[in-house]
């Protein structure tokens, strides 16, 4: 796939659970959670911009079950399900399932915005979040 | 600046729940709910998600697979996909519109790795971590309750 890339100069849209491959790769991160982004980040530069909320353990996730590292560790669960996308949400949608939601989260749905140098997220508290880091 | 390959602004894909007499419409999932992205050249671009679903909703239009109704779609320059090279134009996808073979590839890992994946990261597989349960994907078997 990559030699295609760079033969034919296509790009290439990855969909995948591994973010061992994606921070392999991947030259752009963007993560999904209920049928909205919730923020992107370079690849290499994702371990290091996961900030949002969701994505932090997300990346933890990954590391405790890594092609990169080869560790095999039990994958550490986010409590709670994503939220039915049968009604629109209102607020944030990863609100429920965050430790540190307050109502502003459940009231008002963050828009995307800069939180560093090629890392966007959708998330009030990225920038404390990765601080409490 | 460089001109992006493509382009997506605000994608949108609704699907209708139909039920009830004469299976009218009576609600909507949110599959994809403004979405915008945009993809340079050579570029790789990874879409991460907890189910997938939303993920390979964005993606799947990029291979002119789905309509979507308030998504503007520029293509800037001509695209040579390698899916365009790789599956038929006309059906790149599986049923209900679902990533075909060739969108769900995985450059690294086998069908019998990626059916053992789960069962492995749940402590279910009876052999160790690293080998693959019962030689291939017919060995799989439900764990016992």
């Amino acid at each position: 796939m990559l030699d295609l890339k760079r033969r034919v100069g296509a790009a290439v849209i990855l969909i995948t659970h591994d973010l061992g491959v994606v921070a392999e790769i991947a030259e752009r991160v963007m993560v999904m959670y209920a049928a909205t982004s919730r923020g992107g980040a370079g690849g290499r530069a994702f371990p290091v911009a996961a900030s949002s909320l969701y994505a932090r353990p997300a990346w933890r996730g990954a590391q405790a079950r890594s092609s990169l590292t080869g560790s095999a560790r039990r994958l550490a669960e986010i409590p709670g399900q994503v939220p039915s996308l049968k009604q629109r949400i209102d607020g944030c949608a990863f609100a429920g399932r965050c430790p540190l939601a307050t109502d502003l989260c459940r009231e008002v749905a963050p828009g995307l915005e800069e939180k560093g140098p090629r890392h966007i997220a959708a998330c009030h508290y990225a920038a404390k979040a990765a601080a409490a880091a | 600046m460089s001109v992006p390959l493509l382009q997506v602004n605000d994608l949108k894909k609704h699907f209708p729940v139909r039920g009830g007499l004469f299976s009218r419409k009576s609600n909507w999932v949110y599959a994809v709910d403004g979405v915008s992205f945009e993809v340079e050249r050579g570029e790789t671009l990874s879409l991460v998600g907890e189910s997938a679903a939303a993920s390979r909703r964005s993606a799947a239009p990029s291979c002119a697979c789905l309509t979507s109704r308030p998504a503007r779609w520029c293509w800037m320059a001509s695209v040579s996909t390698i899916f365009a090279r790789q599956a038929p134009q006309h059906a790149p996808t599986g049923a209900g519109g679902v990533p075909g073979p060739v969108l769900q590839s995985h450059p690294r890992m086998r069908v019998r790795d990626i059916l053992a994946e789960p069962i492995r990261n749940f402590g279910l597989a009876k052999s160790p971590p690293n080998s693959s349960a019962g030689g291939g994907a017919d060995g799989y078997r439900a764990p016992a309750t």
